[in-house]
């Protein structure tokens, strides 16, 4: 699968990418840097990129078997894995405080 | 894997994890390369080390002794990096498996092992003179 856009963000020192169709507003406020989705609030140390026409690969069965985090799947960014984020279920670490992160419907 | 019921040899590579000696079928192998970088995956299970990559694909990397339950040595550098197929073969996946040593080639003979079961660790055999976990990756999805 090819995705066309995803922001790929910092956070704690590790990469995540999010499509970039679901990003509303991205603001930098004194570098704390808040990312609205469709779905929720996120905060981010850094916006490393915006990778465009990425390879995405399907979630491996065995990864998923010693990682229950939901995802669409895993590309390679700048020569870095990065999972590439369901929206509907974003990592906690990456929601901001006070923002509910329960599984969106 | 080969049907251990049938008997015969299978080729390994025996390799060390922590203190244990494993034996991976060759057939069930892909590379040994040099440690590769690992990215840590937050929450994951103690097996899996993180996301590595490996010829522009992601890769799953999981501590080999941790996988078998092996005794670790008391400070795991993991210098290699085993790239190996797991799952069922049609549909099997390239995994790493993070170890302290690829140490050489050795001929099973699949009567002389000592089944263990039908999980990632298929036995226990004398190998190279040592004891040695035969492993079975082919297990690894369903395990």
């Amino acid at each position: 699968m090819i995705a066309d856009e995803l922001f790929v963000v910092e956070r704690h020192g590790r990469w995540w990418a999010i499509p970039a169709a679901v990003v509303e507003r991205l603001d930098d406020d004194h570098g704390e840097i808040r990312i609205r989705t469709t779905t929720a609030m996120l905060q981010v140390d850094r916006v490393v990129t915006l990778a465009r026409a990425v390879s995405v690969t399907a979630s491996s069965r065995i990864l998923g078997r010693f990682w229950d985090q939901p995802h669409e799947g895993l590309a390679v960014i700048r020569g870095r894995p990065v999972v590439v984020l369901d929206p509907r279920t974003l990592p906690v670490e990456l929601i901001c405080e006070g923002e509910p992160h329960e599984p969106q419907q | 894997m080969t049907n251990v019921a049938s008997g015969g040899t299978i080729r390994c590579l025996l390799i060390r994890a922590g203190e244990c000696l494993c034996a991976i079928p060759l057939t069930q192998l892909r590379r040994v390369v040099r440690a590769l970088v690992v990215h840590p995956l937050p929450g994951s299970a103690p097996e899996l080390l993180g996301l590595a990559e490996f010829a522009g694909e992601p890769l799953p990397i999981l501590d080999l002794a941790t996988l078998i339950s092996a005794s670790p040595v008391a400070t795991p550098a993991f210098p290699i990096t085993v790239i190996a197929w797991a799952g069922p073969p049609d549909r099997r996946e390239a995994i790493g498996l993070a170890a302290d040593a690829a140490l050489e080639i050795a001929e099973l003979s699949i009567a002389q092992m000592t089944l263990a079961g039908d999980g990632v660790l298929q036995g226990d055999a004398v190998l190279a003179g040592q004891p040695a976990r035969v492993l079975n990756l082919e297990a690894l999805e369903a395990s």
